[in-house]
């Protein structure tokens, strides 16, 4: 059975994964649209991975349903992974063959890698193949297994914190080379800590927690659900601002006043504020790192 | 911060991780020592039986290899032959293996990166390996004594003798592996130079007893080669017949000394890298890596067990077919032996009756290949390679399908190899009987042992599919049923129906036996079944992953 629209290469609808008597994944859902660079959040041991692990079919799913490419994974895993890349978050290959051996290995599997891709990854990413794979520094490990993916020529690469362990100037690369596949209209699942990477890459992100999908939804968006904070100087006091509909958490500092207003407040509170004569005015929007705090805290109850 | 600094807590780790390991290897050799006591009283009891035994080392190049020289005609010096190097051997193991396992193998997992950076001294982790080695040791030592207590022949004195000398040569291949630990460029190397060690001391200690010298007042002594192994010390000991202590000297020079060199080596290293420089390897694979996919990759990564395996069943096949003549000779002399014989399988005292029985016992060691194989393909999955594997366009099946194949055409080749050196040895050995006896037919009898070696893959692949965190350890534990019967069976007199548990005891001692057809097809039957249940429920089950 198809349930998913044509343009979605990933869907996950209450998908429950147990281990035992413990829930990994919990009634989770997750929809990847073709050719989007999809941000895949949460705090460890949220389920990323084992979401992932299910969608690659290494892991069979309790209930709900999982779809790839509009097909089951783990009944259809051989078939549907000529068609994705994958780099797994614990990076970790046969001490005994060298780099290069290990990208041509997995390259082979998959069906076949570009050799012009090969080499231009290889010299981007300054990654010596002759080198068995023990010898290498984790940031080489994390190499090895990006270029054998990103090598690949195919319609989806699943990335499991692929970054944890590059230096920035890598980082960039890897930036790059992202951008890369989204010219291309290729589709990424990229699961990621480096905020910065996620603001720089990702159209859309999902965040989960405890093995739930707490948001869905484009960057800009998911900002306009948080609150801005507003820092001013008025030459009347503003002792009824706390009467303000969408005012929260007021703070003086001195002659400066702070506080936080909802998105949707903003109109009216400027209009309050205009009537007290503003000396001086800042306002910050909701800072990314907030914004995921406040998804990943378990104790906050707002996400 | 000194050097030194966390040893101790060190040493609390390792022992809270080897809570489980280190008992079992200690009471596995103690109680094995336990039981083998009542045994070798009830076969060698009498003075005859036991003069017999001594006969049996005297005119017997293999005898002398695996048991020693002759000493003298008492129950101790019988308990030395059966007991002492074999003893000995298996507590070097658990010694290189414990050290290589706390030091360069921790590397490897970038735990010791980790502790190194907290308040830990750069020579604490060898120290803490060393210490548990001195720990285990001692409990074997004081075990094996303790066992030999109030044993009607053996005295408490000679007892003690017999457990500080194992507790010896464990320490001092706990030295050897302290220095091929800083030598190697891998914990698996490490592994492999110390186990080279053993060997070679091994042999080293057999070839002097094989030329053994006889001086005028009718005394045997072994050939002075055999003093540069601590095997040969432990001997030396004489620690069941006439204990002599100045070995311990020696003993104790030596793990000074490699305990020394392996602080020294350890200075002039960086954590994770060897004194032997790592070699490069390839920027690209070569055709055979990605061959008929993944048969390629995993031939690369199973042949270094074959390898080591082939050779060793190579080897004891050639000195069985080379030592056929002698050993006639002598089992026609011995009561003893001949019983041993009729136990393995044997009829008659002939050379093809003998041949035939000893190469049921390599074929049994090809049985520890297959299961170490199969261990190779286990690992893949928890060292987390298959998860990638498994992303790509290679499907379950096919991938432990290649193993098993691989794996069980690799012990078929071995058990066919072995039968032709057996019968090529004996051959070149005896001259013209032996010339026209046909290889093809020893060739033949070492394959009717695949059957038998199919039920271990079978066991192995059963446990992943369906218990795969106690695949392994399912394996190894069948593995050691069925030498343990296969050796002792006879000897301990276990019941019909335990020996009949183990397939080498359906399999027909060939040549000498007509080849059990029947007896074949229901072992493999019985092997597919299990090797259909195992495919099934690997198909079926979570991949185990970090």
């Amino acid at each position: 059975m198809r349930i998913v629209a044509a343009d979605e290469i990933i869907k996950i609808q209450k998908l429950i994964k147990k281990f035992g008597s413990f829930t990994a994944l919990d009634e989770l859902d997750l929809t990847v649209l073709d050719g989007e660079v999809h941000g895949f959040l949460g705090p460890n041991g949220a389920g990323k991975s084992t979401t992932i692990r299910v969608l690659l079919g290494l892991l069979k799913k309790t209930s709900g349903e999982a779809q790839l490419f509009g097909q089951d994974p783990w009944k259809k895993a051989v078939e549907l992974h000529r068609n994705l890349a994958y780099v797994p978050g614990d990076v970790s290959f046969w001490p005994n063959l060298s780099g290069g051996e290990i990208i041509d290995l997995l390259g082979d599997l998959r069906g076949g890698l570009d050799e012009k891709r090969r080499a231009h990854l290889l010299q981007r990413f300054e990654l010596d193949p002759t080198k068995k794979f023990r010898t290498y520094s984790k940031g080489n490990r994390q190499k090895v297994a990006l270029v054998a993916a990103l090598a690949s020529d195919v319609e989806l690469y699943i990335l499991d914190e692929p970054t944890s362990g590059l230096d920035p100037l890598m980082e960039e690369v890897f930036q790059q080379e992202i951008l890369a596949l989204k010219s291309q209209q290729k589709t990424v699942l990229l699961s990621s800590h480096i905020l910065a990477e996620v603001e720089a890459l990702c159209d859309r992100v999902t965040i989960i927690r405890e093995g739930k999908t707490v948001a869905s939804n484009t960057l800009a968006e998911l900002q306009k659900q948080h609150r801005t904070v507003i820092a001013v100087e008025t030459q009347e006091p503003l002792d009824d601002l706390a009467g303000v509909p969408g005012v929260h958490e007021i703070s003086a500092h001195g002659t400066i006043v702070e506080f936080e207003i909802d998105a949707d407040a903003t109109d009216n509170v400027i209009k309050y504020l205009a009537g007290h004569h503003i000396d001086t005015f800042t306002s910050r929007p909701p800072a990314l790192e907030n914004l995921f705090l406040s998804h990943y805290d378990t104790s906050d109850k707002e996400a | 911060m000194g050097v030194f600094t966390g040893t101790g807590r060190l040493l609390r780790l390792a022992l809270r991780r080897d809570r489980i390991k280190l008992p079992v290897w200690i009471l596995l050799i103690v109680g094995f020592m336990g039981s083998m006591i009542p045994a070798l009283k009830e076969a060698y009891g009498a003075v005859a039986e036991q003069a017999a035994y001594q006969q049996l080392l005297e005119t017997s190049a293999i005898g002398r290899l695996f048991a020693g020289a002759p000493t003298e005609v008492s129950f101790g010096a019988v308990v030395t032959g059966e007991t002492l190097l074999y003893f000995g051997l298996a507590i070097a193991f658990m010694n290189t293996l414990l050290v290589i396992r706390h030091t360069r193998h921790n590397e490897e997992l970038g735990s010791s990166e980790l502790l190194q950076s907290a308040r830990v001294g750069r020579y604490a982790a060898l120290t803490s390996a060393l210490l548990l080695a001195l720990v285990a040791n001692t409990a074997v030592a004081v075990g094996l004594a303790s066992v030999l207590q109030g044993v009607n022949g053996i005295s408490s004195g000679e007892a003690w003798a017999f457990g500080l000398g194992q507790g010896l040569v464990g320490l001092s291949f706990a030295a050897i592996a302290g220095v091929t630990a800083q030598l190697a460029g891998a914990s698996r190397g490490a592994n492999s130079l110390a186990a080279m060690a053993i060997g070679a001391a091994f042999l080293l200690r057999g070839i002097g007893d094989i030329f053994t010298t006889t001086n005028q007042a009718g005394e045997t002594s072994s050939l002075w080669i055999s003093l540069l192994s601590p095997f040969g010390w432990l001997q030396q000991m004489q620690p069941l017949t006439a204990v002599a202590w100045w070995p311990i000297v020696l003993f104790v020079l030596f793990i000074a000394a490699g305990i020394g060199l392996s602080y020294v080596l350890l200075a002039h290293r960086d954590v994770g890298v060897g004194i032997f420089p790592a070699r490069k390897g390839r920027a690209r694979a070569a055709r055979k890596l990605l061959a008929a996919s993944p048969f390629g990759l995993t031939l690369r990564l199973q042949k270094g067990v074959f390898i080591g395996w082939a050779i060793t069943a190579g080897i004891f096949a050639l000195i069985i077919g080379g030592m056929a003549n002698q050993m006639v000779d002598l089992i026609e002399d011995s009561e003893v032996m001949q019983q041993y014989i009729a136990g393995l399988g044997g009829t008659t005292a002939a050379v093809e009756s003998m041949l035939s029985a000893m190469l049921g016992i390599v074929t049994l060691m090809i049985g520890a290949y297959v299961v170490q194989g199969m261990q190779r393909a286990r690992s893949e999955e928890t060292r987390g390679y298959l998860e990638s594997l498994l992303a790509t366009a290679l499907g379950r099946t096919r991938w432990l399908l290649a193993h098993t194949i691989v794996v069980v055409i690799g012990a078929a080749s071995i058990a066919a190899a072995s039968g032709a050196v057996v019968a090529i040895a004996a051959g070149l050995a005896a001259g013209s009987p032996f010339a026209e006896w046909q290889i093809g037919v020893y060739t033949l009898a070492g394959l009717s042992y695949v059957p038998a070696l199919l039920v271990f893959a079978g066991i192995t692949v059963f446990g992943m599919g369906i218990a795969p965190k106690f695949a392994v350890g399912l394996a190894w534990a069948a593995f050691a049923f069925v030498a343990l019967i296969g050796q002792f069976g006879s000897l301990l007199k276990l019941p019909d129906w335990t020996i009949n548990m183990s397939p080498f005891a359906h399999i027909a001692a060939a040549p000498s036996a007509a080849i059990a057809w029947q007896s074949l097809l229901v072992l493999t039957a019985v092997s597919s079944v299990l090797l259909l249940i195992g495919f099934v429920g690997f198909r079926r089950r979570d991949l185990q992953t970090s």
